[in-house]
């Protein structure tokens, strides 16, 4: 290939019919994205008024509440824990409280700090008005489902 | 048909020197390298956290099961010798294409937890390419243990122009994948693109990670938006003019690397092989600047020794 032009021009066309391929994607009823070999679906997806989606919040005795940081609930970059969340908010009631679980050990880790004050951390549910978050109106979702929620030890 | 063939053939096969290749061989190396050794301790972490986060991508997708981490960890040290033997050129006509696979199969691993990575595709695509050329003829240890042949050749000039159309390629599906859907060209106007953001910014705050400054001063402004998304879709659709005039290539490349630093200003996502510029290096005749390297070190020397004369001892 590096001097038969002939092994080179097979390599060339099927390299880029390859990474061309996944065009078909989007015209499939259910697409699906792959490595290394990817349609680039981001940033393609519809967005209504309101945005749902899901995170994970503490609150202290006196019914403050604090967002608690993805870095807190898995192993990676921020999208990837993002759908760890995701994925374990949707897999029923265990999975949920294994991921709790997971927090309330990495903030009893962390000690006293940021987390000093909490008495419960709880996975919601929530949806966001777009418009509202950015103009200031709304810092705080509009619609809250608790999915799951654990007591911490020692902060009471 | 037959000039249009010979036209191609003739594009496809035209000689470059064999600096070109060898400077993106170390570019894109480097790259890599600083990739797995920047990662190295989350990438272990992360093939050790739940297995049930892993969901087998691409061709792992066969996988039941992730691998023992401690085989992960081996197989890391394995890549990152490779990695260097890549940048070194040595003995590369078995370490290139054994360093192009491995981290085919690492990086599809790497993507098999819960997240593709599509910032990754084009550094591997480069690896491939580069991996299963004659990439180190020149700028290697191959090199200096061989008297190699240092003349512009086609040999070295098609693993660019295959580089150059699989990027252009990449840009050209993600501008297609927009079009083609849920808001298909109204993605282009300043409102849908703004919430596009604006999903990005919210799940940043909602998850206690950075949220990008830039964008709440940006918000209320939707023509910034409008211009953005015209621009997005511009340069993603019509990539693949960029292979057509060396001088189109240049504006594209240009404009596109000022979009990735956008992204990363208003959304706070660094692309890192995209906003390093390496990625686009195959549309350059790097080679001119590495003369004009030399040349600047020589006058500098050369000064330094006319000083050196004139200075009484």
């Amino acid at each position: 290939m590096r001097k038969n032009k002939t092994l080179a021009t097979v390599f060339s066309t099927l390299f880029l019919l390859a990474v061309f391929f996944p065009i078909i994607e989007n015209w499939k009823k259910e697409p699906k994205d792959s490595f290394p070999l990817s349609y680039y679906p981001m940033f393609s997806k519809k967005r209504g008024t309101y945005y749902k989606m899901h995170y994970i919040i503490g609150l202290d005795g006196e019914g403050g509440r604090q967002i608690i940081p993805y870095k807190m609930a898995g192993t990676g970059g921020f999208n990837q824990v993002r759908r760890q969340i995701i994925k374990a908010a949707k897999s029923g009631d265990e999975a949920r409280s294994k991921l709790l679980e997971k927090v309330s050990k990495r903030i009893a880790k962390k000690g006293k700090g940021t987390f000093n004050e909490l008495i419960e951390i709880q996975l919601i549910r929530g949806a966001i008005n777009i418009g509202q978050f950015f103009t200031g109106q709304s810092l705080v979702p509009e619609k809250e489902t608790i999915l799951a929620s654990f007591k911490l030890e020692g902060n009471n | 048909m037959k000039n249009t063939l010979t036209a191609l053939k003739a594009y496809w096969f035209s000689p470059m020197p064999v600096e070109r290749l060898a400077i993106l061989r170390i570019a894109t190396g480097g790259f890599s390298i600083w990739y797995l050794l920047s990662r190295f301790g989350m990438l272990q972490r992360m093939v050790s956290s739940d297995t049930s986060n892993f969901e087998p991508v691409g061709i792992l997708s066969w996988m039941s099961t992730p691998l023992p981490p401690d085989l992960f960890y081996v197989i890391t040290i394995i890549l990152i010798g490779l990695n260097i033997a890549f940048i070194l050129g040595w003995k590369f006509r078995t370490t290139g294409p054994l360093f192009a696979v491995l981290l085919f199969l690492f990086l599809t691993y790497r993507n098999s937890w819960s997240m593709i990575y599509h910032n990754r595709i084009a550094l591997l695509l480069q690896v491939l390419v580069i991996g299963f050329a004659a990439s180190a003829d020149a700028l290697s240890l191959d090199a200096l243990q061989r008297n190699k042949n240092t003349k512009p050749h086609w040999g070295y000039g098609w693993p660019i122009r295959l580089i150059c159309a699989a990027t252009v390629v990449t840009y050209f599906l993600a501008g297609t994948a927009k079009l083609t859907g849920d808001l298909a060209v109204e993605w282009a106007t300043g409102e849908a693109m703004r919430s596009q953001v604006a999903v990005d910014a919210i799940r940043k705050v909602m998850l206690g990670a950075p949220a990008p400054e830039l964008f709440e001063t940006l918000y209320p402004h939707t023509w910034i938006f409008f211009v953005a998304g015209v621009l997005t879709l511009v340069l993603e659709i019509g990539a693949p003019l960029a292979l057509l005039k060396k001088r189109y290539g240049t504006i594209w490349v240009i404009l596109t690397w000022m979009m990735h630093w956008g992204i990363f200003f208003i959304m706070g996502i660094s692309f890192r092989h995209q906003m390093s510029g390496i990625i686009f290096l195959p549309f350059f005749e790097t080679e001119k600047g590495m003369g004009w390297i030399k040349k600047w070190v020589g006058k500098l020397l050369s000064t330094q020794k006319k000083l050196e004369a004139k200075l009484p001892l």
